[in-house]
């Protein structure tokens, strides 16, 4: 099997090579004169790293922020678009473009339309009446503006699973709670969402995994500004690593992080077979 | 009439929820559009210039200039080999995990699923370690790999969900009939997967194209792709945002075409299988 050969040699192995190197003082500026130093990387994650600390807490916030707003408005979207009305399919394509956006200019568009001087988005507000805001440099609302490029991303991938599955329901059991005079609210909470459950499952559990990775769009708005307030852990553990050098424990950070991913990861693989 | 007049109101309330969904997920495009076609001296006008004469000058300036079409060409390279590669080894893996039993199969799908959670940043130490003692930096050859690596999960687990689907029985048939195992598979699984095939070989390629990390920490100037030009023209200041909205539209341009293309098959390739469209 070729295909396993190259990704062992590719993902295997360099994942065992960066928990070495983790255990060493390395730097890719002087990879021959790495020491190793057991466990001390982790030591000093664990004990002193507030950095890393505010880093997984960003993380966190926006993955938390993100899919949320993302869950409930594709479940929105998905009802709406399940009824009939002219022109359903081409807009049902037209909202699903987002998606496919290269993340790096999702960054980019969002930095044009957040611009302090000459943005869209403060034109708008003061269209309404209301004063600017300082999207990407205010402490209290980058990391707001950050998730919003991901709602504004990632909202289509949610509305399109829920949608598809809302599609693959049996009609049967809703013609049935109609006839018995079943009101929209309890067709919802009493049919729908348990039916759906496995497919939200799904797709909440791919987001969070998906947004835990946030690298891109960080990286083009703000990298991780103004005063660490949208600094994500992916992009802590890029800094360290290829503009502080510090490789060692950079690729002890990596570990850890690793460890938490998997753990998601863990999650998403035991609910879905769960649930089938 | 109450009847009626509640019909008429939830057809409102589902012509603002679509209408403002369009606006929010559209307004974006146009605007960047926009920024890349405005003439410079009406950029920075508040309130914004809505209508105005169209310019291809920053277009130009980026392909004069900025030299784009050296970067398009890394790109266009890049992503076709490596999706080509990946959906190759992916397809033919897939076929392996469909139809033999082996011991750890179910193992493995999960397995190769787990490398599709990785996050990037942390394989990207030790890759660029590896690229760097390989003498591999800035070259094709590593970019290829790397992409194609990270596909061939995906790749497998969607098309293994194809393949799961085209009933054993048809090559049973075929190998009655004086096939072998192989030519059973080459002439009636494969072709009855051409849509399949299609779909996860636009998809690797979104996949590819996208790309931002590996291609900046594994590459120079000579062989950077376009998503990390375009990551550079956003310095902490001074920005150029004409020309930048411009490259902002060459690169993510040719993917929006092609995701149009595989929507039908978007949600099985989004969630590697788990959910069929």
């Amino acid at each position: 099997m070729p295909a396993f050969a190259i990704v062992f040699f590719i993902a295997i192995y360099p994942t065992v090579y960066s928990f070495v190197i983790s255990l060493e003082d390395f730097s890719i500026t002087n990879p021959g004169a790495a020491n190793f130093i057991w466990a001390q990387n982790y030591v000093e994650l664990f004990l002193n790293d507030d950095r890393m600390r505010n880093a997984l807490f960003n993380t966190v916030s926006i993955t938390a922020i993100a899919v949320t707003a993302e869950l409930l408005l594709g479940l929105m979207l998905a009802f709406t678009f399940n009824q009939n009305f002219p022109g359903n399919g081409i807009m049902r394509s037209a909202i699903l473009m987002p998606m496919m956006t290269t993340s790096v200019c999702v960054g980019i568009i969002w930095r044009l339309i957040f611009n302090p001087n000459f943005g869209i988005a403060n034109y708008f507000l003061s269209v309404l009446g209301l004063p600017p805001v300082l999207w990407l440099s205010d402490v209290n609302v980058a990391l707001f503006a950050v998730s919003l490029a991901d709602i504004w991303q990632w909202t289509p991938f949610m509305f399109l699973i829920l949608f598809t599955g809302i599609r693959s329901l049996p009609v049967a059991p809703f013609e049935a709670a109609k006839i018995d005079g079943a009101s929209n609210w309890q067709l919802l909470r009493r049919l729908y969402l348990p039916m759906l459950k496995r497919v939200v499952l799904i797709a909440v559990i791919l987001r969070i995994i998906d947004v835990l990775k946030i690298f891109d769009i960080v990286y083009v708005m703000t990298k991780g500004g103004p005063a660490m307030s949208t600094d994500t852990v992916t992009m802590y553990i890029y800094r360290v690593s290829f503009d502080h050098f510090h490789t060692g424990y950079a690729a002890a950070l990596s570990w850890v992080f690793l460890v938490i991913i998997m753990l998601a990861s863990a999650v998403f693989i035991r609910y879905v077979r769960y649930a089938e | 009439m109450s009847h009626k007049i509640k019909t008429y109101l939830s057809n409102l309330v589902v012509a603002f929820i679509v209408i403002s969904s369009l606006v929010f997920a559209l307004f974006p495009f146009y605007w960047a559009v926009v920024t890349s076609i405005k003439p410079n001296e009406l950029l920075f006008q508040v309130p914004p210039a809505w209508v105005f004469e169209p310019t291809t000058k920053n277009y130009e300036l980026v392909f004069k200039d900025w030299k784009v079409a050296n970067f398009l060409t890394n790109s266009v390279i890049v992503t076709s080999i490596s999706s080509l590669l990946c959906v190759g080894a992916g397809t033919l893996a897939a076929f392996a995990l469909a139809r033999f039993k082996f011991r750890g199969r179910e193992s493995l799908a999960s397995e190769l699923l787990s490398i599709r959670m990785f996050p990037p940043v942390v394989v990207a130490i030790p890759i660029f370690i590896l690229a760097y003692y390989l003498n591999l930096l800035n070259t094709y050859t590593i970019l290829v790999l790397v992409y194609a690596t990270f596909n061939i999960p995906i790749v497998t687990i969607i098309m293994r969900s194809f393949i799961d689907e085209i009933p054993i029985e048809i090559e049973e048939s075929g190998m009655i009939d004086g096939c072998t195992r192989v030519t059973a598979f080459l002439r009636i699984t494969l072709p009855l997967c051409r849509d399949a095939i299609l779909s996860v070989l636009v998809l690797s390629a979104i996949f590819s194209w996208n790309e931002f990390l590996f291609g900046t920490i594994l590459t120079r100037m000579e062989t950077r792709t376009l998503p990390v030009i375009a990551g550079q023209t956003m310095t902490q200041r001074g920005i150029d945002w004409g020309p930048a909205a411009a490259l902002t539209i060459i690169t993510a341009g040719p993917m929006l075409l092609f995701g149009m293309l595989i929507q039908k098959y978007l949600v099985r390739g989004m969630t590697f299988g788990a959910v069929k469209g």
